[in-house]
Protein backbone atom coordinates (compact mmCIF):
# COMPACT_ATOMS: atom_id res chain seq x y z
CA UNK A 1 0.00 0.00 0.00
CA UNK A 2 1.82 2.92 -1.01
CA UNK A 3 -1.00 5.70 -0.48
CA UNK A 4 0.02 8.41 1.83
CA UNK A 5 -2.45 10.03 3.66
CA UNK A 6 -3.05 13.67 3.87
CA UNK A 7 -5.21 14.64 6.70
CA UNK A 8 -6.53 17.90 5.56
CA UNK A 9 -6.37 21.31 7.59
CA UNK A 10 -9.05 20.67 10.51
CA UNK A 11 -7.27 17.94 11.52
CA UNK A 12 -4.48 20.02 11.69
CA UNK A 13 -5.48 22.72 13.42
CA UNK A 14 -4.98 21.42 16.64
CA UNK A 15 -1.17 21.40 16.03
CA UNK A 16 -1.14 24.47 14.26
CA UNK A 17 -2.56 27.53 16.26
CA UNK A 18 -1.94 29.73 13.51
CA UNK A 19 -4.41 28.40 10.95
CA UNK A 20 -7.58 29.54 12.81
CA UNK A 21 -10.12 29.29 9.33
CA UNK A 22 -12.74 26.33 10.52
CA UNK A 23 -13.14 24.23 7.87
CA UNK A 24 -15.51 22.56 6.91
CA UNK A 25 -15.90 18.27 6.61
CA UNK A 26 -18.01 15.65 7.10
CA UNK A 27 -18.52 14.88 10.92
CA UNK A 28 -19.91 11.56 10.56
CA UNK A 29 -16.89 10.05 9.38
CA UNK A 30 -14.58 8.64 12.26
CA UNK A 31 -11.91 6.68 11.66
CA UNK A 32 -10.59 2.60 13.31
CA UNK A 33 -7.23 1.48 13.32
CA UNK A 34 -8.51 -2.08 14.14
CA UNK A 35 -9.54 -3.78 11.06
CA UNK A 36 -9.13 -7.09 8.94
CA UNK A 37 -7.19 -6.16 5.47
CA UNK A 38 -8.30 -7.18 2.01
CA UNK A 39 -8.48 -11.05 1.75
CA UNK A 40 -7.53 -11.65 5.00
CA UNK A 41 -10.16 -13.21 8.30
CA UNK A 42 -8.26 -11.44 11.01
CA UNK A 43 -8.23 -7.97 12.34
CA UNK A 44 -5.37 -6.63 12.94
CA UNK A 45 -4.09 -3.19 14.41
CA UNK A 46 -3.05 -0.50 11.87
CA UNK A 47 -0.69 2.27 12.32
CA UNK A 48 -2.78 5.72 12.62
CA UNK A 49 -1.42 6.96 8.86
CA UNK A 50 -3.07 3.80 7.80
CA UNK A 51 -7.07 3.92 9.35
CA UNK A 52 -9.94 3.44 7.31
CA UNK A 53 -12.10 5.92 7.07
CA UNK A 54 -15.95 4.92 7.76
CA UNK A 55 -17.88 6.60 5.38
CA UNK A 56 -21.02 4.18 5.11
CA UNK A 57 -23.25 3.49 7.82
CA UNK A 58 -25.71 0.96 8.95
CA UNK A 59 -29.26 1.31 7.58
CA UNK A 60 -31.45 2.79 10.71
CA UNK A 61 -34.24 2.97 8.30
CA UNK A 62 -34.82 -1.06 8.13
CA UNK A 63 -35.15 -3.21 11.00
CA UNK A 64 -32.05 -4.58 12.73
CA UNK A 65 -31.00 -7.81 11.27
CA UNK A 66 -33.90 -7.86 8.19
CA UNK A 67 -32.83 -8.80 4.53
CA UNK A 68 -32.64 -5.31 3.36
CA UNK A 69 -30.45 -4.09 6.29
CA UNK A 70 -27.84 -6.27 4.76
CA UNK A 71 -27.81 -4.87 1.72
CA UNK A 72 -27.60 -1.55 2.34
CA UNK A 73 -25.87 1.10 3.75
CA UNK A 74 -26.35 4.92 4.00
CA UNK A 75 -23.99 7.54 3.05
CA UNK A 76 -25.03 10.27 5.17
CA UNK A 77 -24.32 13.67 4.03
CA UNK A 78 -24.24 16.58 6.59
CA UNK A 79 -25.66 19.99 7.22
CA UNK A 80 -23.60 22.58 6.20
CA UNK A 81 -23.81 26.10 7.59
CA UNK A 82 -21.74 28.42 5.25
CA UNK A 83 -24.78 29.88 3.08
CA UNK A 84 -27.36 29.85 5.79
CA UNK A 85 -27.72 29.30 9.94
CA UNK A 86 -31.20 30.03 9.78
CA UNK A 87 -32.49 27.36 7.06
CA UNK A 88 -31.11 23.81 7.22
CA UNK A 89 -29.22 23.36 3.96
CA UNK A 90 -27.11 19.88 3.03
CA UNK A 91 -23.48 19.61 1.60
CA UNK A 92 -23.40 19.63 -1.54
CA UNK A 93 -20.15 18.03 -2.30
CA UNK A 94 -19.91 14.53 -2.70
CA UNK A 95 -18.23 12.99 0.40
CA UNK A 96 -14.20 13.33 -0.06
CA UNK A 97 -14.61 16.67 -1.44
CA UNK A 98 -15.46 18.46 1.26
CA UNK A 99 -12.96 21.15 1.96
CA UNK A 100 -11.09 19.44 5.23
CA UNK A 101 -11.91 16.01 4.09
CA UNK A 102 -9.42 13.42 4.06
CA UNK A 103 -8.02 12.74 0.84
CA UNK A 104 -5.30 9.78 -0.67
CA UNK A 105 -2.85 11.41 -2.81
CA UNK A 106 -3.31 8.24 -5.13
CA UNK A 107 -6.83 8.53 -5.96
CA UNK A 108 -8.72 11.23 -4.74
CA UNK A 109 -11.80 11.02 -6.47
CA UNK A 110 -12.99 7.43 -6.61
CA UNK A 111 -13.30 5.04 -3.62
CA UNK A 112 -10.95 2.68 -2.69
CA UNK A 113 -11.38 -0.36 -1.14
CA UNK A 114 -8.79 -0.69 1.95
CA UNK A 115 -9.42 -2.96 4.58
CA UNK A 116 -12.54 -4.65 6.25
CA UNK A 117 -14.08 -3.08 9.48
CA UNK A 118 -17.25 -5.05 11.14
CA UNK A 119 -18.10 -7.06 7.47
CA UNK A 120 -17.75 -3.79 5.41
CA UNK A 121 -15.34 -2.67 3.15
CA UNK A 122 -13.82 1.15 3.38
CA UNK A 123 -11.34 2.74 1.79
CA UNK A 124 -8.52 5.05 3.69
CA UNK A 125 -10.41 8.69 2.56
CA UNK A 126 -13.39 10.19 2.83
CA UNK A 127 -14.38 9.30 -0.30
CA UNK A 128 -17.52 6.74 -0.10
CA UNK A 129 -18.87 4.38 -2.68
CA UNK A 130 -21.84 6.73 -3.57
CA UNK A 131 -18.95 8.77 -5.69
CA UNK A 132 -18.68 5.45 -7.73
CA UNK A 133 -22.62 5.29 -8.29
CA UNK A 134 -23.27 9.56 -8.62
CA UNK A 135 -21.57 12.22 -10.42
CA UNK A 136 -20.80 15.33 -8.99
CA UNK A 137 -23.02 17.43 -11.08
CA UNK A 138 -25.92 14.75 -10.28
CA UNK A 139 -25.03 14.93 -6.88
CA UNK A 140 -25.19 18.48 -6.64
CA UNK A 141 -28.31 19.30 -8.43
CA UNK A 142 -30.24 16.98 -6.23
CA UNK A 143 -29.43 18.48 -2.74
CA UNK A 144 -29.44 22.05 -4.49
CA UNK A 145 -33.20 20.92 -5.87
CA UNK A 146 -33.48 19.55 -1.99
CA UNK A 147 -31.90 22.74 0.16
CA UNK A 148 -34.04 24.80 -2.66
CA UNK A 149 -37.01 23.28 -1.14
CA UNK A 150 -35.62 23.69 2.61
CA UNK A 151 -35.04 27.94 1.88
CA UNK A 152 -38.51 28.27 0.89
CA UNK A 153 -39.75 26.32 3.94
CA UNK A 154 -38.07 27.91 6.97
CA UNK A 155 -37.57 31.45 5.66
CA UNK A 156 -38.80 33.19 8.36
CA UNK A 157 -39.62 36.47 6.48
CA UNK A 158 -41.75 34.83 3.57
CA UNK A 159 -45.37 36.22 3.31
CA UNK A 160 -47.18 33.26 3.93
CA UNK A 161 -45.42 32.82 7.10
CA UNK A 162 -46.02 35.91 8.53
CA UNK A 163 -49.74 35.90 7.44
CA UNK A 164 -50.00 32.68 9.11
CA UNK A 165 -49.17 33.84 12.71
CA UNK A 166 -51.46 37.03 12.29
CA UNK A 167 -54.19 34.55 11.22
CA UNK A 168 -53.66 32.90 14.16
CA UNK A 169 -53.83 35.27 16.50
CA UNK A 170 -57.17 36.14 14.96
CA UNK A 171 -58.51 32.92 15.38
CA UNK A 172 -57.28 31.69 18.75
CA UNK A 173 -54.06 29.30 16.90
CA UNK A 174 -56.60 27.01 15.15
CA UNK A 175 -55.30 28.82 11.89
CA UNK A 176 -52.13 26.94 11.62
CA UNK A 177 -54.46 23.36 11.80
CA UNK A 178 -56.48 24.52 8.99
CA UNK A 179 -53.37 26.32 6.84
CA UNK A 180 -52.22 22.21 7.10
CA UNK A 181 -55.09 21.14 4.89
CA UNK A 182 -55.80 23.78 2.47
CA UNK A 183 -52.38 24.69 1.86
CA UNK A 184 -49.55 22.58 0.61
CA UNK A 185 -45.80 23.15 2.45
CA UNK A 186 -42.76 22.83 0.30
CA UNK A 187 -41.61 20.24 2.85
CA UNK A 188 -44.44 17.88 1.51
CA UNK A 189 -43.90 18.61 -1.68
CA UNK A 190 -40.06 18.13 -0.99
CA UNK A 191 -41.23 14.63 -0.07
CA UNK A 192 -43.29 14.03 -3.05
CA UNK A 193 -39.97 15.02 -4.56
CA UNK A 194 -37.89 12.51 -2.76
CA UNK A 195 -40.72 10.03 -3.47
CA UNK A 196 -40.24 10.76 -7.63
CA UNK A 197 -36.63 10.79 -7.66
CA UNK A 198 -36.27 7.33 -5.77
CA UNK A 199 -38.95 5.50 -8.71
CA UNK A 200 -37.07 7.50 -11.39
CA UNK A 201 -35.60 4.73 -13.39
CA UNK A 202 -32.01 6.75 -12.78
CA UNK A 203 -31.96 5.61 -9.38
CA UNK A 204 -33.79 2.79 -9.19
CA UNK A 205 -30.88 1.13 -12.41
CA UNK A 206 -28.06 2.20 -9.62
CA UNK A 207 -29.86 0.48 -6.46
CA UNK A 208 -29.63 4.04 -4.89
CA UNK A 209 -32.52 5.50 -2.62
CA UNK A 210 -32.74 9.54 -1.09
CA UNK A 211 -33.44 8.98 2.21
CA UNK A 212 -36.53 11.46 3.21
CA UNK A 213 -35.11 14.47 4.82
CA UNK A 214 -38.40 14.72 7.07
CA UNK A 215 -37.74 11.02 8.07
CA UNK A 216 -34.00 11.88 9.30
CA UNK A 217 -35.44 15.53 10.73
CA UNK A 218 -33.76 17.30 8.09
CA UNK A 219 -30.23 16.19 9.65
CA UNK A 220 -28.69 14.11 6.90
CA UNK A 221 -29.79 12.94 3.90
CA UNK A 222 -28.43 9.68 2.01
CA UNK B 1 -20.74 -11.40 5.95
CA UNK B 2 -21.27 -11.35 9.71
CA UNK B 3 -24.14 -10.86 11.68
CA UNK B 4 -23.27 -7.74 14.04
CA UNK B 5 -25.16 -6.73 17.17
CA UNK B 6 -28.35 -7.93 16.31
CA UNK B 7 -28.82 -9.83 19.46
CA UNK B 8 -26.80 -7.44 21.13
CA UNK B 9 -29.83 -4.76 21.35
CA UNK B 10 -30.83 -5.09 24.38
CA UNK B 11 -34.65 -4.31 24.76
CA UNK B 12 -35.47 -5.20 21.92
CA UNK B 13 -38.75 -3.79 20.31
CA UNK B 14 -41.47 -5.83 19.05
CA UNK B 15 -44.30 -4.31 17.37
CA UNK B 16 -47.80 -5.97 17.90
CA UNK B 17 -49.63 -3.72 15.61
CA UNK B 18 -48.86 -6.49 12.96
CA UNK B 19 -51.24 -9.19 13.69
CA UNK B 20 -50.37 -12.29 15.82
CA UNK B 21 -47.29 -10.91 17.44
CA UNK B 22 -46.68 -9.62 20.68
CA UNK B 23 -48.72 -9.81 24.13
CA UNK B 24 -51.75 -7.95 23.64
CA UNK B 25 -53.47 -9.12 20.47
CA UNK B 26 -55.34 -5.81 18.89
CA UNK B 27 -57.60 -8.11 16.08
CA UNK B 28 -60.50 -6.75 14.69
CA UNK B 29 -62.79 -7.75 17.40
CA UNK B 30 -60.40 -6.80 20.09
CA UNK B 31 -59.27 -2.83 18.44
CA UNK B 32 -62.28 -1.46 20.39
CA UNK B 33 -61.41 -3.36 23.48
CA UNK B 34 -61.69 -0.99 26.73
CA UNK B 35 -57.75 -1.73 27.25
CA UNK B 36 -56.93 -0.58 23.73
CA UNK B 37 -59.32 2.59 24.87
CA UNK B 38 -57.86 3.16 27.85
CA UNK B 39 -54.25 3.18 26.30
CA UNK B 40 -56.43 5.15 23.31
CA UNK B 41 -57.25 7.74 25.73
CA UNK B 42 -54.13 7.98 27.96
CA UNK B 43 -50.77 6.55 26.28
CA UNK B 44 -48.54 5.50 29.51
CA UNK B 45 -44.98 3.94 28.95
CA UNK B 46 -46.93 0.62 29.97
CA UNK B 47 -48.95 0.73 27.22
CA UNK B 48 -48.46 -2.02 24.81
CA UNK B 49 -46.18 -0.84 21.55
CA UNK B 50 -49.24 -0.40 18.68
CA UNK B 51 -48.07 0.40 14.78
CA UNK B 52 -48.97 4.20 15.61
CA UNK B 53 -45.67 5.96 16.92
CA UNK B 54 -47.63 7.55 19.76
CA UNK B 55 -47.90 4.18 21.24
CA UNK B 56 -44.14 3.24 21.01
CA UNK B 57 -42.72 7.26 22.16
CA UNK B 58 -43.55 6.78 25.63
CA UNK B 59 -41.55 4.17 26.44
CA UNK B 60 -38.22 5.89 24.85
CA UNK B 61 -39.27 9.74 26.30
CA UNK B 62 -40.58 10.91 29.15
CA UNK B 63 -44.02 11.86 27.37
CA UNK B 64 -47.54 11.07 27.97
CA UNK B 65 -49.90 11.26 24.96
CA UNK B 66 -53.59 11.62 25.30
CA UNK B 67 -56.55 10.94 22.88
CA UNK B 68 -54.50 9.02 20.55
CA UNK B 69 -51.09 11.31 20.70
CA UNK B 70 -53.29 14.20 20.12
CA UNK B 71 -51.99 15.87 23.06
CA UNK B 72 -48.94 15.50 24.85
CA UNK B 73 -47.40 16.57 28.32
CA UNK B 74 -44.34 15.25 30.77
CA UNK B 75 -44.93 12.64 33.01
CA UNK B 76 -44.11 14.68 36.17
CA UNK B 77 -45.50 13.98 39.17
CA UNK B 78 -45.49 17.60 39.98
CA UNK B 79 -49.13 19.82 40.01
CA UNK B 80 -47.85 22.95 37.98
CA UNK B 81 -49.61 22.70 35.25
CA UNK B 82 -52.75 22.75 36.93
CA UNK B 83 -51.82 25.30 38.74
CA UNK B 84 -51.19 27.64 36.06
CA UNK B 85 -54.60 26.34 34.07
CA UNK B 86 -56.07 27.30 37.93
CA UNK B 87 -54.05 30.81 37.84
CA UNK B 88 -56.08 31.30 34.08
CA UNK B 89 -59.22 30.13 34.86
CA UNK B 90 -60.33 31.38 38.17
CA UNK B 91 -60.34 35.17 37.29
CA UNK B 92 -62.42 34.43 34.33
CA UNK B 93 -65.18 32.77 36.41
CA UNK B 94 -65.03 35.34 38.83
CA UNK B 95 -65.37 37.83 36.27
CA UNK B 96 -68.16 36.43 34.38
CA UNK B 97 -70.28 36.19 37.29
CA UNK B 98 -69.74 39.31 38.98
CA UNK B 99 -68.04 41.64 36.27
CA UNK B 100 -69.47 41.25 33.46
CA UNK B 101 -73.14 42.03 33.54
CA UNK B 102 -72.74 45.37 35.64
CA UNK B 103 -70.10 46.84 33.17
CA UNK B 104 -72.27 45.61 30.02
CA UNK B 105 -75.12 48.32 31.26
CA UNK B 106 -72.08 50.71 31.70
CA UNK B 107 -71.99 51.48 27.82
CA UNK B 108 -70.41 50.54 24.34
CA UNK B 109 -66.92 51.65 25.58
CA UNK B 110 -67.15 49.21 28.63
CA UNK B 111 -68.27 46.41 26.42
CA UNK B 112 -65.62 46.62 24.26
CA UNK B 113 -63.79 46.26 27.28
CA UNK B 114 -65.46 42.96 27.69
CA UNK B 115 -65.37 41.61 24.19
CA UNK B 116 -61.22 42.34 24.17
CA UNK B 117 -61.17 40.79 27.65
CA UNK B 118 -62.55 37.60 26.21
CA UNK B 119 -60.81 37.80 23.22
CA UNK B 120 -57.58 38.11 25.28
CA UNK B 121 -58.42 35.83 27.71
CA UNK B 122 -59.51 33.01 24.74
CA UNK B 123 -56.12 33.88 23.02
CA UNK B 124 -53.94 33.18 26.37
CA UNK B 125 -55.87 29.83 27.18
CA UNK B 126 -55.43 28.26 23.52
CA UNK B 127 -51.80 29.61 23.20
CA UNK B 128 -51.50 27.74 26.79
CA UNK B 129 -53.26 25.04 25.52
CA UNK B 130 -51.28 24.36 22.46
CA UNK B 131 -47.89 25.10 23.80
CA UNK B 132 -47.98 22.54 26.47
CA UNK B 133 -49.88 19.80 24.84
CA UNK B 134 -48.39 20.15 21.29
CA UNK B 135 -45.08 19.11 19.58
CA UNK B 136 -42.02 21.22 20.75
CA UNK B 137 -39.60 19.92 17.71
CA UNK B 138 -38.91 16.64 19.10
CA UNK B 139 -36.33 14.57 16.80
CA UNK B 140 -36.64 11.38 16.46
CA UNK B 141 -33.52 8.84 17.80
CA UNK B 142 -30.79 6.75 16.69
CA UNK B 143 -30.72 8.32 13.16
CA UNK B 144 -26.70 8.68 13.29
CA UNK B 145 -25.79 5.06 14.66
CA UNK B 146 -22.10 4.84 13.64
CA UNK B 147 -21.66 0.97 13.96
CA UNK B 148 -23.91 -2.04 15.30
CA UNK B 149 -20.56 -3.93 16.05
CA UNK B 150 -19.26 -3.97 19.89
CA UNK B 151 -22.71 -3.26 21.32
CA UNK B 152 -22.99 -0.09 19.06
CA UNK B 153 -20.19 1.44 20.25
CA UNK B 154 -19.72 4.78 19.73
CA UNK B 155 -16.29 6.05 18.32
CA UNK B 156 -13.90 8.34 20.14
CA UNK B 157 -14.33 11.01 17.06
CA UNK B 158 -18.22 11.06 18.43
CA UNK B 159 -17.08 12.80 21.33
CA UNK B 160 -16.15 15.64 20.00
CA UNK B 161 -17.14 18.81 20.14
CA UNK B 162 -17.02 20.13 16.58
CA UNK B 163 -16.54 23.44 14.78
CA UNK B 164 -17.54 24.62 11.77
CA UNK B 165 -17.92 27.43 9.79
CA UNK B 166 -21.21 29.78 9.67
CA UNK B 167 -22.47 31.90 6.91
CA UNK B 168 -21.87 34.64 9.07
CA UNK B 169 -20.00 37.71 7.75
CA UNK B 170 -17.24 37.59 10.32
CA UNK B 171 -15.87 33.76 9.94
CA UNK B 172 -17.76 33.61 13.47
CA UNK B 173 -17.56 29.11 13.67
CA UNK B 174 -20.95 27.58 15.40
CA UNK B 175 -20.47 24.05 17.31
CA UNK B 176 -22.19 20.74 16.78
CA UNK B 177 -22.53 17.85 18.51
CA UNK B 178 -23.34 14.57 19.33
CA UNK B 179 -26.25 13.37 21.18
CA UNK B 180 -24.92 10.33 22.89
CA UNK B 181 -28.26 9.07 24.35
CA UNK B 182 -30.64 10.10 21.27
CA UNK B 183 -27.75 8.88 18.72
CA UNK B 184 -27.95 12.19 16.18
CA UNK B 185 -25.65 14.87 15.29
CA UNK B 186 -27.63 17.35 17.04
CA UNK B 187 -27.86 20.56 14.54
CA UNK B 188 -26.75 23.54 16.34
CA UNK B 189 -29.03 25.14 19.10
CA UNK B 190 -31.01 21.88 19.51
CA UNK B 191 -30.10 19.96 22.87
CA UNK B 192 -31.67 17.12 24.99
CA UNK B 193 -34.16 17.65 27.43
CA UNK B 194 -33.64 15.69 30.39
CA UNK B 195 -36.95 16.22 31.59
CA UNK B 196 -38.28 15.06 28.19
CA UNK B 197 -35.45 12.52 27.37
CA UNK B 198 -35.54 13.59 23.95
CA UNK B 199 -33.70 16.55 21.95
CA UNK B 200 -35.64 19.22 20.94
CA UNK B 201 -34.89 21.55 17.94
CA UNK B 202 -34.32 24.98 18.48
CA UNK B 203 -34.38 24.43 22.34
CA UNK B 204 -35.37 27.45 24.20
CA UNK B 205 -36.37 26.29 27.77
CA UNK B 206 -37.92 23.38 29.47
CA UNK B 207 -41.29 25.19 30.96
CA UNK B 208 -42.19 23.34 34.45
CA UNK B 209 -45.44 25.50 34.80
CA UNK B 210 -46.83 24.31 30.77
CA UNK B 211 -44.71 21.19 31.37
CA UNK B 212 -43.54 20.86 27.72
CA UNK B 213 -40.30 22.22 26.18
CA UNK B 214 -40.25 25.37 24.25
CA UNK B 215 -38.62 25.04 20.82
CA UNK B 216 -39.47 25.27 17.41
CA UNK B 217 -42.43 24.40 16.68
CA UNK B 218 -43.81 26.00 19.79
CA UNK B 219 -41.65 29.10 20.82
CA UNK B 220 -44.44 31.41 19.00
CA UNK B 221 -47.39 29.92 21.22
CA UNK B 222 -45.28 30.54 24.10
CA UNK B 223 -44.78 33.94 22.83
CA UNK B 224 -48.30 34.83 22.34
CA UNK B 225 -49.32 33.18 25.14
CA UNK B 226 -47.42 35.69 27.51
CA UNK B 227 -48.15 38.25 25.72
CA UNK B 228 -51.65 37.44 25.66
CA UNK B 229 -51.86 37.22 29.45
CA UNK B 230 -50.05 40.33 30.26
CA UNK B 231 -52.66 41.64 28.00
CA UNK B 232 -55.55 39.84 29.85
CA UNK B 233 -54.56 41.22 32.92
CA UNK B 234 -54.40 44.71 32.23
CA UNK B 235 -57.75 44.48 30.46
CA UNK B 236 -59.02 42.98 33.73
CA UNK B 237 -57.57 45.63 35.94
CA UNK B 238 -58.81 48.22 33.68
CA UNK B 239 -61.99 46.72 33.92
CA UNK B 240 -62.78 46.33 37.29
CA UNK B 241 -61.17 49.96 37.81
CA UNK B 242 -63.78 51.24 36.02
CA UNK B 243 -66.51 48.83 38.10
CA UNK B 244 -64.75 50.61 41.10
CA UNK B 245 -65.29 53.69 40.12
CA UNK B 246 -69.07 53.94 39.59
CA UNK B 247 -69.99 52.60 43.02
CA UNK B 248 -70.21 54.38 45.71
CA UNK B 249 -68.39 52.65 48.23
CA UNK B 250 -65.74 49.86 47.79
CA UNK B 251 -67.57 47.48 49.87
CA UNK B 252 -70.43 47.15 46.62
CA UNK B 253 -67.65 46.20 44.42
CA UNK B 254 -65.36 43.64 46.47
CA UNK B 255 -64.73 41.02 43.71
CA UNK B 256 -63.68 43.75 41.52
CA UNK B 257 -60.87 45.11 44.09
CA UNK B 258 -59.83 41.38 44.54
CA UNK B 259 -59.58 41.02 40.86
CA UNK B 260 -57.39 43.95 40.53
CA UNK B 261 -55.34 43.19 43.12
CA UNK B 262 -55.07 39.18 41.60
CA UNK B 263 -54.64 40.37 38.09
CA UNK B 264 -51.86 43.02 39.20
CA UNK B 265 -49.89 40.10 41.36
CA UNK B 266 -50.10 37.53 38.17
CA UNK B 267 -49.22 40.50 35.60
CA UNK B 268 -45.57 39.92 37.13
CA UNK B 269 -44.45 37.21 35.97
CA UNK B 270 -45.72 36.54 32.55
CA UNK B 271 -44.27 40.25 31.59
CA UNK B 272 -41.04 40.14 33.35
CA UNK B 273 -40.69 36.77 31.01
CA UNK B 274 -42.26 38.50 27.76
CA UNK B 275 -39.81 41.32 28.55
CA UNK B 276 -37.39 39.15 29.06
CA UNK B 277 -37.86 37.40 25.64
CA UNK B 278 -38.26 40.49 23.35
CA UNK B 279 -34.70 41.17 24.69
CA UNK B 280 -33.50 37.92 23.84
CA UNK B 281 -34.54 37.21 20.96
CA UNK B 282 -33.47 41.00 20.06
CA UNK B 283 -30.38 40.06 21.00
CA UNK B 284 -30.39 36.69 18.69
CA UNK B 285 -30.46 34.46 22.39
CA UNK B 286 -32.40 31.38 23.14
CA UNK B 287 -32.93 31.33 27.18
CA UNK B 288 -30.44 28.33 27.51
CA UNK B 289 -27.93 30.25 25.52
CA UNK B 290 -28.59 33.12 27.39
CA UNK B 291 -28.49 31.25 30.47
CA UNK B 292 -25.13 29.90 29.26
CA UNK B 293 -23.46 32.55 28.38
CA UNK B 294 -23.60 34.17 31.62
CA UNK B 295 -20.26 35.20 33.35
CA UNK B 296 -21.73 34.25 36.39
CA UNK B 297 -25.48 34.22 38.49
CA UNK B 298 -25.38 37.45 39.20
CA UNK B 299 -24.52 39.48 35.62
CA UNK B 300 -28.19 38.96 34.66
CA UNK B 301 -28.01 42.10 32.55
CA UNK B 302 -24.33 41.07 31.02
CA UNK B 303 -25.88 39.33 28.06
CA UNK B 304 -28.56 41.61 27.15
CA UNK B 305 -26.58 42.09 23.68
CA UNK B 306 -26.04 39.40 21.28
CA UNK B 307 -22.32 37.71 22.02
CA UNK B 308 -19.70 38.35 20.01
CA UNK B 309 -19.33 35.04 19.27
CA UNK B 310 -22.88 34.34 18.28
CA UNK B 311 -23.06 33.46 14.54
CA UNK B 312 -26.49 33.39 14.45
CA UNK B 313 -26.56 37.22 14.78
CA UNK B 314 -28.39 39.13 12.36
CA UNK B 315 -27.22 42.91 13.46
CA UNK B 316 -30.35 43.93 13.60
CA UNK B 317 -32.54 43.88 16.51
CA UNK B 318 -35.63 43.75 14.68
CA UNK B 319 -34.62 40.86 12.15
CA UNK B 320 -33.00 39.18 15.02
CA UNK B 321 -36.58 39.56 16.44
CA UNK B 322 -38.30 38.43 13.21
CA UNK B 323 -36.14 35.48 12.77
CA UNK B 324 -36.76 33.70 16.05
CA UNK B 325 -40.37 34.91 17.48
CA UNK B 326 -41.37 34.00 13.63
CA UNK B 327 -39.54 30.84 12.85
CA UNK B 328 -41.26 28.56 11.00
CA UNK B 329 -42.68 26.02 12.50
CA UNK B 330 -42.25 23.14 10.14
CA UNK B 331 -43.80 19.78 10.02
CA UNK B 332 -43.08 17.44 12.58
CA UNK B 333 -40.39 15.53 12.07
CA UNK B 334 -41.60 13.01 14.82
CA UNK B 335 -44.75 12.30 13.99
CA UNK B 336 -47.01 10.80 16.91
CA UNK B 337 -49.60 9.58 14.23
CA UNK B 338 -47.62 8.46 11.56
CA UNK B 339 -47.66 4.74 11.91
CA UNK B 340 -44.15 2.64 11.65
CA UNK B 341 -43.29 -0.65 10.87
CA UNK B 342 -41.50 -3.27 13.07
CA UNK B 343 -38.12 -3.20 14.39
CA UNK B 344 -38.09 0.62 13.76
CA UNK B 345 -35.04 1.90 14.81
CA UNK B 346 -36.56 5.36 16.05
CA UNK B 347 -38.11 3.20 19.24
CA UNK B 348 -34.61 1.14 19.91
CA UNK B 349 -33.95 1.64 23.33
CA UNK B 350 -29.55 0.80 22.75
CA UNK B 351 -27.35 0.76 25.65
CA UNK B 352 -25.89 3.64 27.07
CA UNK B 353 -22.22 4.78 25.72
CA UNK B 354 -21.38 5.78 29.07
CA UNK B 355 -21.48 2.33 30.64
CA UNK B 356 -18.12 0.71 31.25
CA UNK B 357 -19.52 -2.95 31.78
CA UNK B 358 -19.95 -4.00 28.43
CA UNK B 359 -21.49 -7.00 27.32
CA UNK B 360 -23.82 -7.19 30.54
CA UNK B 361 -26.78 -6.59 27.97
Amino acid sequence: MNSTLVSSSLHKDAENPTLKQALFFNYHEFSVTRYADLGEDQETEHQDDQALCITHFPNVHCALGSVRFQETRLVRIPRRFETTVDVPAFSTQLPGQEPAALVDNADNVNFVPRGVYQGQIYGMSSVSPLSGLMTDAEFQEVVETVNGYLVKAYTSTAGWNLFNSFMDIFTFQLWSNVAVKIFQSPLVALENYVYELNTSPKFQERKLQLISPRKSGYLSVC
Amino acid sequence: MKEYGYHQAHRQYTNPGVKGTGDEKIGTNGRFSFKYFLNWFVTLDTASPGSRNYRALPKVSNYVFFFGGRLRTVSDLSSRFIVAFAVQFVPVVLFSVFEAGPLWKYGKGCRALVVLFYYSWALCMASFIKTATGDPGMLPRNLHVPSVGNNFEIPQEYHNIITLPSAHPEGRTLDVKYCTTCRIWRPPRASHCPNCDACILMHDHHCIWTNNCIGQRNYRYFLTFLAASVVCAILCIIACAIHVSKVPHINSAVVATLLIVYSALALCYPLLLLLFHIVATSSQQTTREFLKNLPSKKAIFHTLTSPETNPFDHASAVQNMLSLACQPRGVSVMSVRERHGPGDWRFLNLPQPHSFEKNLA
